[in-house]
């Protein structure tokens, strides 16, 4: 087999030049614009287009006569969509020791809380938004209300800025409208019309450029972006390298603006045919345009840890397979690269051609966690359910984490509210107040631990107590909603979004077609194992009480040894395929889905479940005191719906056997199911052939998605003992994949404690 | 019998997924057991943790099957099914014609993971609900097989020959221990003969996996001294058996001096270059 050059010498200088493409001078004048800008007595919208239009034309142009296509997308430290944050000095920033996690910052909270208050609430309404900054301080809920959306790069692409424009002129024109309306026309169209000079600005200093190239093919280069910026300025993509270039420069613009797993959506679905008219005429070919991919992913990979996620594959309008050469390209490119950004999401059907599927088996054997892979027939299933249409479902794209998004016309706020189930069960032993922060929080109802004389009736308890804490998670996002597109617009997304022009609406409030909220749920096996704990414990074996249990746990099992090795003997644990276990967790899981996603939202949408965690599942763990299941104080939750780390002991097969218990048709706002495999299971051809027998019958039981982290152990001890020499391991967490390095310790520890996959099953606890 | 383990997802005992059951009990005593607990007949087996309880399989047949019919998608998507191995199965014939006879009622593939020394009634009684037999050899000449297991090799070699008649399908395995039998190699295998009914010849690489067993059971480790052979070694053995048209392929790692590959299959890619911390891509 022919050795593949890893890259051509273009695209090497412009990956070893890949740090200079960070401009401090920008985040500096971001920081200094917003500031300036937010004093001002206008309304939001006003303010955001123009800090938006100032820090566009002030900025530093970013352009290297390496470049092969304009574009500088990079990390600021707040965005123009946001509340101000507090702390964080632009002079010192460092995109690169930007950590993941593990705060999700109360400031959030605050500032929603505060933004709520404003608007006018009843004294009901008031005390129930409390809960929210009080509930993420004691690691109950997080909350990140902003951006988890992919942006309409067809429509961007195929009517261009002239004509978007044009479009808001029209709308603008019709009768009737509110002042409202007008306010947010005049807003997009000074956004776009801001869009527009700085294309015009990266053109001039393309031009200015050619004048001191070094050489001829440079002068080609800058040529090719001045024409190309010059054209894109007004016109829609008329070829493969122009489409290319108006996506990262959209992207670009978007991140400038819009903070938040700001996603692309499917990108090979929009860029092929521009490519298949190429190669009729000559104009590319193979290798110039795997060039363009390389390089619009070195692009993409400026702004780290900025979860923007690409899905690939899937099946288009006619239920054909929609993955084509791009698709192939992409996870070929994202091999040789192994930056963290973009995140690949693959949507996967019956359809998918051998060629693909091995492209991606080599690219999750060289571990990342690239790409994340999905089933079609769950996912468009989970929304024609909730009254979708089947040709909108069958167009749905990956939004930041795992979260089904239908591309170009949804924004649902996916982060908006995440429930900590080991939290609830925490207050209702400790009446209602977090032992760790000493926060008082909002049990619907104490109760006096004693008095409880069945296990049926404590997870009757455990069930009201999870529902409350949903609703209460419910109304305080429809809360958000009334006055959060007032107070933070998205302008240029929602130009993006249908209906948002026609409507003259923001994404926020109701612009788009579809207007949904979520909740997400985390720590679920976590929760699941403790309440099995406290059934053999407290009912069945009577070995102590409700109140002699919370003890223990308030002392984090000091002196309870044996206690805890009881546990860890005799009570069964998710993901074994053991019906005690995985009966009572699909339930409750299925329930809670149920529950949430009944429930309507205020924008003219459905509340959908999610069961992904992020990183909040090690976050929230660190607020979290010690549970019935063995687990200590500190430690991470479960993450997703994976097992507790390490407790699955049985087999890859048992652990999808015991998630498939659960109805995922009613995860609307996705899942994660995380399995760890170590390198060697995947150097054979004929393993690989298994493994992907295993994620389809997985798959076509009702599985939504699965994400396998391929690496072992040993070399995760050393990256936490040598940061220095692993800068570049980049390992899958719950959702999304990031250097391991950057992460901070609880998750780098639960990483490592997940059950490590081999094919040679040795077991070394033997004792005979 | 007693039943060590139901193990799912096994990857290497056989075509496509599979389970395999590990019962206790075995004639020989190789010296680079990896599975010490499966030796002696008797003695009970206990493991750490809820999930993994000990069958003492009676009359169980039927609630065994139960339990390893549970993969049957994964067995139906991949060709796969259960195989007994342990220890020596056919140390029980009757439990394993029973177990056989009803996956083969439940239309499940049964593999037999044997080293052949049982008398051939042992055999007969189980071949007609077994679909493949895995036959390990571990030394050419008598004299070395004695040192390396504890028993003659001519039971062995007779009741291989009655396999290969019968018509039987067969996959070969054959450890290859360095500072045991890595210099009889060639020898073993050229008393292989090519016949259809062998599927394939399987090398299992000498590896340590289950050296932390012995400590715990109260039993010494004699295998110490012994290395894996790389890759290299194995040319000329592959290139004897391809010549009689017999498939043949390594299960697990190997070393090798030169990176040369004469079994595997890698993935078609070059997975990224392992350049450390030397450049920092953010």
């Amino acid at each position: 087999m022919e050795k593949r050059r890893r890259f051509d010498d273009e695209i090497e200088k412009l990956f070893g030049e890949f740090q200079n493409s960070f401009s401090r001078k920008n985040v500096v004048l971001y920081d200094k614009i917003y500031r300036e800008v937010w004093k001002k007595d206008e309304k939001a919208l006003e303010k955001q287009a123009e800090a938006f239009d100032r820090f566009l034309c002030e900025k530093e142009i970013k352009l290297s006569e390496h470049d092969i296509f304009a574009g500088q997308l990079q990390n600021y430290l707040m965005r123009f969509s946001q509340p101000l944050p507090k702390d964080g000095d632009p002079a010192v920033f460092d995109p690169y020791e930007v950590k993941t996690g593990p705060v999700n910052p109360p400031e959030n909270a605050r500032e929603t809380a505060k933004m709520i208050m404003e608007h006018g609430v009843t004294a009901r309404e008031a005390r129930l938004t409390a809960y929210l900054p009080d509930g993420v301080e004691a690691g109950y809920f997080t909350h990140y209300p902003v951006g988890h959306a992919i942006t309409g790069f067809p429509f961007v692409v195929h009517t261009g800025l002239e004509g978007i424009r044009q479009r808001i002129e029209q709308s603008l024109r019709q009768n009737n409208l509110t002042q409202a309306q007008r306010e947010t026309g005049w807003a997009m169209q000074k956004t776009i019309e801001s869009c527009q000079k700085y294309f015009a600005r990266y053109q001039a200093k393309a031009k200015e450029l050619i004048q001191t190239c070094a050489d001829q093919r440079a002068r080609a280069r800058m040529q090719r972006i001045a024409d190309a910026m010059g054209r894109l300025r007004t016109e829609p993509a008329g070829t493969f390298y122009e489409a290319v270039q108006l996506v990262i420069l959209l992207q670009e613009l978007i991140l400038t603006q819009t903070k938040g797993s700001m996603s692309l959506g499917r990108i090979d679905r929009l860029l092929y045919p521009f490519l298949e008219k190429d190669r009729a005429e000559k104009k590319e070919n193979e290798e110039s345009a795997g060039q363009l991919i390389d390089a619009f992913m070195i692009k993409l990979a400026g702004c780290r840890s900025a979860y923007q996620n690409i899905t690939l594959g899937g099946i288009d309008e006619n239920g054909d397979y929609a993955g084509n050469e791009i698709s192939r390209m992409i996870l070929d490119s994202a091999g040789r690269l192994g930056f963290d950004q973009p995140l690949l999401s693959f949507r996967l059907n019956d359809k998918v051609p051998d060629g693909h599927w091995n492209e991606i088996l080599d690219l999750l054997a060289g571990g990342g966690g690239f790409p994340a892979l999905f089933w079609d027939d769950t996912i468009i299933r989970s929304r024609t359910d909730m009254g979708v249409c089947e040709q909108d479902a069958a167009d749905y794209g990956i939004v930041g984490c795992v979260e089904p998004s239908i591309c170009g016309k949804e924004f649902s706020n996916t982060e908006a509210m995440r429930i900590n189930w080991c939290k609830t069960l925490e207050l209702m032993l400790n009446g209602g107040r977090c032992p760790v922060t000493g926060k008082e929080l909002f049990l619907r109802e104490k109760r006096n631990l004693d008095e409880i004389t069945s296990f049926d009736e404590f997870l009757e308890w455990y069930r009201e107590e999870l529902r409350h804490a949903t609703k209460v998670g419910a109304e305080l996002c429809n809360l958000m909603d009334r006055s959060f597109a007032e107070e933070y617009p998205s302008t240029l997304l929602s130009v993006t979004l249908q209906d948002c022009i026609d409507r003259l609406e923001d994404c926020g409030a109701k612009g788009c077609r579809y207007c949904n909220s979520a909740i997400n749920h985390t720590g679920i096996a976590s929760a699941v194992d403790s309440l099995a704990a406290i059934r053999e414990l407290v009912y069945e074996k009577k070995m102590l009480t409700l109140t002699q249990l919370r003890d223990v746990l308030n002392r984090n099992f000091e002196g309870d040894g044996e206690l805890l090795s009881y546990i860890k003997e005799n009570v069964p644990a998710f993901g074994n395929d053991l019906p005690e276990a995985d009966e009572p967790a699909a339930d409750l899981v299925n329930e809670m889905a149920q529950y949430t996603q009944s429930m309507r939202n205020e924008r003219g949408g459905n509340f959908m479940a999610g069961f992904y965690s992020v990183y909040h599942h090690a976050a929230m763990g660190r607020l979290t005191g010690a549970l019935p299941s063995g687990r200590k104080k500190g430690e991470s939750l479960s993450n997703g719906l994976s097992p507790v780390q390490g407790a699955d002991q049985d087999s890859p097969a048992a652990v999808i056997a015991s998630v498939q218990k659960m109805d995922q048709t009613r995860f609307a706002n996705g899942m994660v199911l995380d399995i760890k495999l170590n390198p060697g299971m995947l150097k054979k051809e004929s393993h690989r052939i298994l493994l992907r027998r295993f994620l389809e019958v997985y798959f076509r039981q009702g599985g939504m998605e699965i994400q396998l982290n391929v690496v072992d152990r040993k070399t995760l001890l050393e990256a936490k003992r040598h940061p220095e020499n692993f800068q570049n391991l980049l390992v899958r967490v719950s959702g999304f994949s990031a250097y391991f390095v950057n992460l901070f310790e609880e998750l780098q520890d639960e990483i490592i404690k997940r059950t490590e996959y081999d094919h040679n099953e040795y077991t070394e606890d033997v004792v005979g | 019998m007693i039943i060590t383990n139901i193990q799912r997802m096994s990857l290497d005992d056989g075509p496509g997924i599979r389970t395999t059951v590990f019962v206790k009990g075995c004639p020989l005593h190789c010296l680079w057991c990896h599975n010490p607990e499966c030796v002696d007949r008797e003695g009970t087996v206990q493991f750490y943790g809820y999930f993994k309880k000990v069958f003492l399989y009676q009359d169980e047949a039927e609630e065994l099957c139960k339990r390893l019919q549970r993969d049957r998608p994964l067995y139906e998507a991949t060709g796969g099914g259960v195989t007994i191995s342990g220890g020596e199965p056919l140390l029980y014939p009757e439990a394993v014609s029973r177990i056989g006879t009803i996956l083969k009622r439940e239309g499940i593939s049964l593999a037999v993971d044997t080293c052949g020394f049982v008398p051939w009634q042992n055999f007969e009684q189980v071949l007609p609900v077994t679909e493949l037999v895995l036959y390990d050899l571990k030394a050419a000449g008598e004299q070395r097989h004695r040192e390396l297991t504890g028993k003659s090799n001519v039971l062995i070699w007779e009741n291989f020959h009655r396999l290969l008649e019968e018509g039987t399908e067969l996959l070969i395995r054959i450890p290859v221990i360095g500072g045991a039998n890595e210099n009889e190699l060639m020898e073993l295998v050229g008393k292989i003969p090519a016949r259809a009914n062998i599927k394939a010849v399987e090398f299992l690489p000498y590896h340590r996996y289950g050296v932390g067993k012995y400590e715990k059971l109260g039993k010494v480790y004699r295998g110490a001294a012994f290395w894996t052979p790389t890759k290299e070694y194995f040319r000329e053995v592959v290139g004897l058996l391809e010549d009689k048209g017999i498939r043949c392929f390594i299960q697990g790692e190997m070393p090798s001096d030169t990176g040369a590959d004469p079994l595997l299959c890698h993935g078609r890619r070059n997975l990224p270059a392992e350049d450390g911390g030397r450049s920092r891509i953010p």
